[in-house]
């Protein structure tokens, strides 16, 4: 009877995968986009790629996050995100993460199964002993797919640059991680970031965290793009920039209710601390009964900023779909460097990082994760 | 559960060391009197002392000040200003059977100034001192120079740290801090007006949350070296611990004026923060070793290149004037104490 079951399941597994497979080809993005008759946009024809902007235009968008069962309407909804945004002259639009999650849809029936939480729907398909990033690991081939072709192509229609936000994938390692992708305005992927550090839920769900911090240059800036929690730990926005970021862009997903000192605990003193601009686009909506909430911004040290609020521009709500758009000086954010420049104490960290961090097992209220 | 008490100490124009005995005297009984088991004076509390000590003595913050504490320090008569300064707040300390972290006190060292915290125990012990270890431009003009090292001290309420100054808005002090155990971080500091609260949250709130510590702030109000400071003592927790979510414990009624702030430490509830959300759980170590400590070295080595402007900072030996000359203060307190106990029986 055992063996059964297992054969039964191996087939039922196999013949799911290849639906997936099906229902993800990239002709289904390709024919919705065309559709759509896309102009591109003027805003990067003027870049000069050997030299830095002045200033540049970027959008922030508020995405709501909710279950979408297939790619068309899965292209269709970034296309009209992309679209409003390249309409207020973006050169960057900025997804925030889970962009890639709603096609958690893609699993029939997933809603009924999810009706008693995530952990409840992942023991229902697939047994008790199975972590939720398994289930992730499935539709991994087919989200990556739609994923890719609907922001690779929306990128070199529109001619701009894209910040995806991220998914959960699985990484070229077999190990899933919630992955990032930064495009070029021609479709190409500049680089990609694996999300470095995790939510307790993420670990507990059998997510790994990456190991590099991509700095690139673009013609828009020197940029980072690390993920949500990465942004509560200043080493983050330190190495990125010491190695030269005048942008960094954080794409974020809170499932929580909003509160506003809580929410000021990630890119808002990070973007203080290490002087750089900052770009924080939130997920707002209800994944699976998960709500999500934050307020989207562009970001600067409180010096460069009208009100002295650290705050170029922002959401008016934390729970609506909006989109923020703004500019980024960097010549002012150059000369705000030149005249308030930080005076590290190179002897001092020598001492201690980063050895220190291998001592944290000491700590009282300490739990190790998994 | 601890309380600790923050003294939001109003520098001003006063004719004596013992008028500025008498002010601080009260404030640290008005600190006792509401319960508290440790006291926190700001930054530049000492340099308040000196001028008060020494009249006419020119410590005007700005180039010359660091020429000005040296003087200062070299024509005094008996011991040094710092072994009078702390004399007086070991005293308090001693009467009232409370710690006391008695601001700081600028402190000539071979080259220039260092700007030096001291934490008394509530037998007037000298328990450790600490060093500021990041300065701003002003600082540096002043003539004030670096400490390298950040050390914890234990007490009965927890490890106790230091950020001075500058300090607490350079994150990298309140990790090393928290990465050696501290559960409560005092920032004895003094912002010059006009007072900011942003600029307060890029601080010492914010180091609190990163790091899931206490966090007390004491700031100077007045004037002090020549210079009108301004600032709101606050006592912070995480927002977790906090009524309405603002990791604000407690703080100072006003930006300028004299002010005691107690608040209750619950060492059970920040452990409890810690174990439903431990961000230190989460650290990516691979990345932090790709990149610590070369990466400052080189960016500082291109800073130099690209503005040679600014002097580089001069290298610190292994133990600084400072502390040996805390620690043979420390020494001698520790004698005086048991000479008097010898002189009671």
């Amino acid at each position: 009877m055992r063996l059964v079951a297992k054969v039964i399941g191996t087939i039922r597994m196999w013949a799911f995968k290849a639906l997936l497979w099906r229902a993800s080809r990239p002709a289904i993005v390709r024919r919705a986009l065309a559709r759509k008759r896309i102009a591109p946009s003027a805003s990067c024809a003027s870049l000069d790629p050997s030299a830095r902007p002045s200033r540049i235009r970027v959008a922030a968008v508020q995405m709501r996050l909710g279950l979408i069962r297939n790619a068309r309407p899965y292209a269709e909804t970034i296309y009209r995100l992309t679209r409003d945004a390249v309409d207020q002259g973006a050169q960057l639009v900025v997804f925030p993460e889970d962009s890639g999650t709603p096609l958690i849809g893609l699993v029939p029936g997933i809603e009924k199964l999810a009706a008693g939480g995530i952990d409840a729907a992942v023991e229902g398909m697939a047994g008790g002993d199975v972590k939720v990033a398994e289930v992730f690991r499935v539709i991994s081939p087919a989200v990556k797919r739609i994923y890719e072709t609907t922001f690779s192509l929306l990128a070199r229609a529109f001619q701009v640059y894209i910040v995806t936000g991220s998914a959960f994938l699985e990484d070229d390692d077999g190990r899933m991680r919630a992955i990032g992708y930064f495009y070029g305005p021609r479709g190409e992927v500049l680089a990609k970031q694996r999300k470095l550090h995790l939510v307790p839920m993420e670990a507990e769900w059998g997510f790994e965290p990456g190991s590099e911090l991509e700095v690139l240059d673009t013609p828009l800036g020197r940029m980072a793009f690390p993920i949500c929690m990465d942004a509560t730990y200043f080493e983050t926005f330190r190495i990125a920039r010491l190695r030269g970021a005048d942008v960094v862009i954080v794409p974020s997903a809170n499932n929580a209710e909003y509160l506003f000192w809580p929410t000021m605990r990630g890119i808002w003193p990070r973007v203080q601390e290490s002087q750089v601009l900052g770009v924080s686009a939130a997920a707002v909506g209800n994944l699976l009964g998960i709500p999500f909430t934050g307020r989207s911004g562009l970001l600067a040290p409180l010096e460069m900023t009208p009100s002295g609020d650290g705050v170029l521009a922002q959401a008016r709500t934390f729970d609506q779909e909006e989109i923020v758009v703004g500019d980024l000086d960097l010549d002012a954010l150059h000369r705000f460097r030149d005249e308030s420049p930080l005076d590290f104490n190179v002897p001092l960290y020598e001492k201690y990082l980063p050895a220190l961090y291998s001592r944290i097992a000491e700590r009282p209220g300490r739990k190790w994760a998994g | 559960m601890s309380r600790v008490a923050c003294v939001q100490f109003a520098a001003r124009r006063r004719e004596s060391p013992d008028e500025f005995a008498a002010r601080v005297g009260e404030l640290v009984a008005h600190a006792a009197g509401l319960g508290a088991d440790m006291v926190v004076f700001p930054a530049y509390t000492g340099l308040a002392y000196l001028a008060a000590a020494c009249p006419g003595a020119n410590l005007f913050l700005g180039p010359g000040f660091g020429a000005a504490v040296a003087r200062v320090f070299a024509s005094s008569q008996d011991g040094s200003p710092q072994t009078d300064f702390l004399r007086l707040f070991s005293g308090l300390a001693a009467r009232h059977h409370v710690y006391i972290a008695p601001g700081t006190i600028p402190m000539p060292t071979a080259g220039g100034v260092r700007n030096v915290a001291h934490l008394l125990s509530p037998e007037g012990d000298l328990i450790g001192t600490q060093a500021q270890t990041h300065l701003s431009r002003d600082e540096r003009a002043s003539g004030f120079l670096r400490g390298d090292d950040l050390k914890v001290f234990r007490t009965s309420l927890g490890l106790v740290g230091f950020a001075i100054c500058e300090d607490a808005w350079y994150p990298e002090v309140m990790r090393i801090l928290a990465l050696q155990g501290a559960e409560i971080v005092l920032a004895p500091v003094a912002v010059p007006a006009p007072y900011s609260e942003w600029h307060q949250v890029r601080g010492m709130w914010q180091d609190v949350q990163q790091n899931q510590v206490f966090g007390v702030e004491a700031c100077l109000v007045g004037l002090a070296g020549g210079v009108e400071f301004e600032g709101r003592s606050t006592i912070y927790a995480t927002c977790e611990m906090t009524e309405g979510d603002t990791g604000v414990l407690t703080r100072a009624r006003r930006t300028d004026a004299e002010d005691v702030i107690v608040a209750d430490l619950s060492f059970a509830a920040i452990r409890g923060t810690r174990e439903r959300f431990g961000i230190f759980n989460h650290f990516n170590e691979d990345l932090y070793r790709q990149w610590f400590p070369h990466i400052y070295r080189e960016y500082v080595a291109a800073q130099e290149t690209a503005s040679p402007g600014m002097p580089a900072h001069p290298p610190v030996g292994e133990v600084s004037p400072a502390a040996r000359a805390a620690l043979d203060l420390a020494q001698k307190l520790r004698r005086r104490d048991a000479a008097r106990r010898g002189d009671a029986r």
